[in-house]
């Protein structure tokens, strides 16, 4: 996995994408997402010389800064998040409307568990590895495994009826 | 990548949305204008211990303040003074005190029978009653029972 050099710009080009899209799993919207991304990569610059795979440590700072602002903002929130309906938010680029398989795999990526869908979203655009998968979100590198491929076959069968373009 | 099926294939040329130019402006400004360096684990857990320990010692001040203050305000009775007519009165043989018999004990029996004849005369007991333990007793009742 390349880092793409020690500029915090070229870290945010290269997992920027991924990052948010892992913080929309947890926070309600692409706005807040954006937020928890910018404390969690502020925390991960500042100390990510401090550990070993510095990948997996930014994506797990993401995956605990989106669940501290979940908690804090819980409350306030809830009613809020009901109303601002984020599920109408894209998650990839290109329009929805023209592509009907996009719209029904973003729809079934939000129908999976949670635990399946954050391995499979570092896994497939995260790029990241089951070992770096397992240590940024504390699991055996097994348990990761076996999450992907649940999530896969999941997917798999609620796109049954959709066609492979 | 290359061990995706076409399935996983098509997963992964899904494009996710890039973070806004917001974020990367917000970013840049906090990088190069933050001055508090982020507290990291190790520190974060020393400062938790140093409050730990500075809250249980303001603890332990406050109680030993209200223990200390509850020792004053206490009422000092005062003793009432021991008077002295008590022990010349205790250690009077002419009346029937612990001490007059204790001494009675230790001399001879003849001893004793004396000095209970000479409480019975002076001991001021009327004449018609005697004080058996709780109850009082006529002469007569004493004698009946």
């Amino acid at each position: 996995m390349a880092n793409g050099g020690d500029d915090w710009q070229t870290w945010l080009d290269r997992h920027g994408a991924a990052l948010v899209l892992l913080a929309r799993q947890i926070v309600s919207s692409r706005a807040d997402a954006e937020d928890v991304v910018q404390d969690a990569f502020i925390r991960f610059w500042r100390s990510r010389s401090a550990v070993a795979d510095p990948v997996a440590y930014l994506f797990a700072c993401v995956k605990h800064c989106a669940l501290d602002w979940q908690r804090g903002r819980r409350r306030q929130a809830r009613r809020e998040e009901q109303a601002a309906r984020p599920e109408a938010e894209p998650m990839f680029m290109g329009a929805l409307e023209s592509n009907e398989r996009q719209s029904a795999i973003e729809g079934a990526l939000r129908e999976l568990p949670g635990e399946q869908a954050e391995v499979l979203i570092l896994k497939i655009w995260g790029e990241l590895t089951f070992p770096q998968i397992a240590e940024a979100l504390d699991i055996p590198p097994n348990t990761a495994a076996s999450r992907y491929r649940y999530a896969i076959a999941k997917l798999r069968e609620m796109l049954a009826e959709e066609p492979i373009r | 990548m290359n061990e995706y099926d076409p399935f996983e294939k098509e997963l992964a040329a899904l494009k996710p949305l890039s973070p806004s130019l917001g974020l990367n402006d917000r970013i840049a400004h906090q990088l190069e204008n933050g001055p508090q360096p982020l507290v990291t684990p190790t520190k974060y857990a020393a400062r938790r211990a140093w409050q730990l320990t500075l809250a249980l010692s303001v603890a332990v001040v406050m109680l030993a303040m209200i223990f200390i203050r509850r020792g004053e305000q206490q009422p000092i009775v005062p003793q009432a003074p021991r008077s002295p007519l008590d022990l010349a009165t205790a250690l009077d043989p002419s009346l029937p005190t612990v001490w007059t018999y204790h001494r009675a004990i230790s001399g001879s029996s003849q001893e004793i029978d004396a000095l209970l004849d000479k409480h019975s005369h002076t001991t001021p007991t009327p004449a018609s009653e005697f004080h058996v333990g709780a109850f009082s007793m006529s002469k007569s009742e004493l004698q009946s029972f």
